[in-house]
């Protein structure tokens, strides 16, 4: 029982680009994908900022938009990104049986139409009289069939098992904003126990939606700093004041290391470490001790088999909240101890906002660029540093250091941690006892 | 890559506990199995308000207080309290069933590290709640009671309750019970609909199986009363009916599903883990599989993917069609979905399907979404238990479109009940179906050292 997982094909619809390459130039670069709020109008909200996906559509990857219109922007999204990873996996071609193939997505909830569901409660609000069967009569005549099915999050699962015929394991998971890290954690394990050779793993949201920016602002999550957007979000630094609401999808393809050396795949990387856990504390709360983060990154450190002086970056969780920063910076100083100091730490937050279910795949599609070019991105807005934050947060420009392992760490609401080890693939295919076949 | 495991660990199931339409405790539960007591009924109206079904699967005696909550110590009773306004009823539900699962289990006496116990929870989506929004759409209505936009952004937004995402976010059960129960191991929540309590259970099997966690505590909550989840299943079936009364999986006269709500949790252990501390064990879990079949003009082929799941769990657990002892179908009573699941079953099993026996709960519960196939999974370890099989409710002309052997009242009665068909056998296999095109699979033996 020695099944490892490699990663064949990443796709990605995040803020400042639209597929690896370019969103890659520009976190490199210490751009910032973060600009006044423009998908609906918040002229009156208290938060008018976001990390919007602009100038993208599904004819990037071929597909006629049209036919997904009546999908939310999170679905449209892991389509693209899926397309984007099958593509470059070269699965298409590869002849094999459809339930060895599986799909695990963190997809997070889409909104209902807001205007529709707000306009319709209230032709039924009348004083202080409301009932929920005349809400429901409204709504069957109002509300689009199509359209209403597809606000529920495991919709982009069902559609890409049917776009790429994967009849293998499949589901949705929702713990919050370390979703798909777990759906790529979760998946290794099927690939790992053999109950499936390829999963498509990662994850889609958007929140910027009405609902969306109500329901963090009411847990005061958010940064309103809007004088100038690109400045809004600042992990680690001191004057740090929330997360700004950020959007995409990221998927990889995930595959047995056999089946990719079989077939002569170009795998970019390999998934060594995964570790889930709970601070089991409180509801609104991080853990002061920071319990469930140092389990999370312990337990992926143990199944990597690595000592904390060999990995060379950690993409951090790194939301801009007072909280998080503190937190996650106290788990990194007690896991790695003495070697603390020499991590580079960066938060691409600073750069993509926060998309919430969606941050551990794209953060990880991220990883897999700087583990092939040497180069870890930023944390921008980086001027005034913390005492309790008091690592090395890569300020402000890209880096140069070879790496060769990395962890990517994620933190959620109500407790939830999840970390992931990506290294380099070593060619050890003699050690799996398979022979490459000639290119 | 879990190289510290050159072997899978066996998982058992230790403890159960339901909060259900036929009972809120175990016993209640299994007293409505034996006697074949629906908990469907007609609603009072009072319950408008909060649900626009005229009849379902609801747990009326779930009034969601501290009262419901048993077995708990003192101090952990007192954090619950303060902590109910902050839950949905869905995360009563389930925590009210894992309370009981743990007293079952009798788990505090296990003294496990609590980083190697884990929570994974089959959950509804989000569903918005109109109840949620009365205050803030109301202070944001213009003189002509019509919405206004421009007004939420100052007026609106203030009237939300502070925490209600964190009250409707799908992963907030799984989260509250490591809250209260000091669970920090692996936490995940599957929001995969009908589907997602066998896949919660799947996810959790290969945790134990792997030497992740020494035990997990799985299951499913969720509802379909709520009126977003109402107006989902109305849209997408056409069967179903407003007024739809009774529920009645493989007969002839179906007309369609029927809401309901619930919640079941269960307690998994790793075998020696169990033994050791001289567990009572419910059965095995042999086996899990899903399966997603839509074609390429995006139509789900639910009969394809259930043959899937069927195949894959058999293989999985190297077992032949003769050797499973009966099947818990998804029964959702609408004509489609029932002729469907039916034939795959006769596709897989063959000639075994003339006697094979088969049930269905939603008969009793109706559809509570992410909550059935957790109470539906519990009624048959209970039907093991017992030696027992409850009977598919209203199935009073079996429908010969549906190539199967359903379990019916007649064939449970005493006088009838040396038929094969009363018998649930020594395993079974839970089948659950997303109209979406996925179906899943848990397959379960009574243990055997």
């Amino acid at each position: 029982m020695n099944r490892r997982v490699v990663i064949t094909g990443s796709g990605i619809v995040a803020p400042l680009g639209t597929t690896p390459e370019t969103l890659w130039s520009q976190l490199v670069e210490g751009q910032s994908g973060v600009g006044l709020l423009s998908l609906f109008d918040a002229e009156n909200f208290p938060v008018k900022v976001a990390a919007e996906v602009k100038d993208w559509s599904l004819w990037n990857v071929g597909v006629n938009p049209l036919q997904w219109s009546h999908c939310p922007r999170q679905t449209q999204f892991a389509v693209g990104a899926a397309y984007q990873a099958v593509r470059e996996s070269g699965i298409e071609k590869l002849r094999m049986d459809p339930t060895r193939k599986g799909v695990y997505l963190g997809c997070g909830e889409a909104f209902e139409d807001f205007d529709q569901f707000t306009k319709t409660i209230s032709q039924n609000l009348n004083g202080k009289e409301y009932d929920d069967q005349n809400f429901t009569n409204s709504a069957l005549k109002i509300f689009s069939p199509d359209a209403e099915r597809e606000y529920e999050p495991h919709m982009p699962v069902m559609h890409l098992a049917g776009l790429f015929d994967a009849q293998g394991p499949s589901g949705n998971c929702i713990a919050a904003c370390v979703s798909s890290s777990q759906a790529i954690g979760e998946s290794c394990r099927i690939i790992r126990r053999g109950e499936a050779d390829i999963m498509l793993a990662g994850g889609a949201h958007s929140t910027i939606h009405p609902f969306g920016v109500t329901g963090f602002q009411r847990l005061s999550a958010l940064s309103t700093y809007s004088e100038e957007p690109q400045k809004a979000v600042r992990p680690f630094d001191k004057n740090r004041q929330g997360f700004v609401i950020g959007e995409g999808a990221a998927i990889l393809v995930l595959e047995e290391l056999g089946s990719a050396l079989r077939r002569n795949a170009n795998i970019l990387g390999e998934i060594t470490g995964y570790g889930s856990s709970q601070d089991a504390y409180r509801i609104t709360d991080s853990h002061v001790e920071a319990r469930g983060t140092v389990s999370a990154i312990t337990k992926s450190l143990r199944m990597a088999r690595l000592n904390t002086d060999e990995i060379d970056y950690c993409n951090a969780h790194g939301t801009g909240t007072v909280v998080n920063d503190k937190v996650e910076t106290l788990a990194l100083k007690k896991v790695f101890g003495n070697d603390a100091v020499k991590l580079p730490v960066s938060s691409t937050k600073s750069m993509l906002g926060h998309a919430t279910t969606a941050c551990g795949a794209i953060e990880l599609v991220i990883c897999l660029q700087a583990l092939r070019d040497g180069v870890i991105p930023p944390t921008i807005n980086y001027e005034t540093p913390d005492p309790e934050c008091d690592l090395d947060y890569v300020p402000n420009f890209a880096r140069q250091v070879k790496c060769k392992h990395i962890l990517s760490n994620s933190i959620g609401f109500g407790g939830q941690n999840a970390a992931l080890i990506v290294s380099r693939y070593e060619d050890s295919a003699a050690a799996a006892g398979i022979t490459r076949k000639a290119a | 890559m879990i190289y510290a495991n050159s072997y899978f660990h066996r998982v058992v199931v230790t403890g159960i506990g339901v909060v259900s339409p036929i009972g809120k405790t175990t016993k209640e539960f299994r007293h409505s199995l034996a006697h074949g007591t629906s908990g469907i009924k007609k609603l009072d109206e009072s319950l408008s308000l909060t649900t626009p079904c005229s009849h379902a699967g609801y747990v009326a005696d779930f009034q969601g207080k501290i009262g419901d909550f048993d077995h708990l110590d003192q101090l952990t009773r007192k954090k619950v309290r303060k902590a109910l306004k902050v839950m949905s009823r869905e995360t009563k539900m389930a925590l009210s069933a894992c309370t009981q699962a743990l007293f079952d289990s009798d788990f505090d006496s296990a003294g496990y590290d609590p980083e190697r116990v884990g929570v994974t929870l089959g959950t509804g989506d989000m569903t918005l709640v109109p109840d949620d929004f009365l205050g803030a759409v109301q202070a944001c209505q213009d003189e002509n009671q019509k919405f206004d936009f421009s007004q939420w952004g100052t007026e609106g937004i203030t009237k939300v309750e502070p925490l209600w995402l964190l009250k409707s976010l799908p992963n907030m059960s799984a989260c509250h019970i490591a809250i209260y129960h000091d669970f920090q191991g692996p936490n995940n929540s599957i929001t995969q609909r009908e589907t997602a309590a066998n896949i919660a259970i799947a996810e959790a099997y290969r945790i134990i199986s792997d030497g992740d966690a020494d035990a997990m505590i799985v299951g499913g909550t969720g509802t379909t009363m709520l009126p977003m989840a109402y107006i989902h299943q109305l849209m997408e079936d056409d069967e179903v009916s407003n007024d739809n009364e009774t529920c009645r999986p493989f007969d002839l006269h179906r007309s369609g599903s029927v809401a309901g709500e619930g919640a079941a949790m269960v307690v998994l252990e790793e075998l020696n883990s169990a033994l050791d501390r001289g567990a009572k064990i419910y059965g095995e879990i042999c086996s899990t599989a899903s399966s997603t079949v839509i074609n390429g003009s995006h139509q789900a082929k639910r009969e394809q993917a259930v043959a899937n799941v069927i195949k894959m769990a058999l293989k999985n657990a190297q077992v032949s069609v003769d050797q499973v002892g009966h099947i818990h179908a998804h029964g959702l009573s609408t004509q489609k979905t029932d002729r469907e699941e039916a034939r795959a079953i006769r596709n897989i099993f063959g000639s075994r399907a003339d006697h094979l026996p088969v049930t269905a709960m939603k008969s009793y519960t109706g559809n509570a979404g992410a909550g059935s196939g957790a109470m539906e999974f519990v009624a048959s370890l209970l039907a093991l238990q017992e030696d027992k099989l409850f009977p598919i409710l209203n199935c009073n002309t079996p429908d010969p479109e549906c190539p199967i052997s359903p379990v019916t009242s007649n064939d449970t009665d005493l006088k009838n009940s040396n038929r094969e068909n009363s018998k649930p056998g020594n395993s079974f296999l839970n089948l659950s179906i997303v109209p979406h095109g996925q179906a899943s699979s848990i397959y379960v033996e009574s243990f055997q050292e």
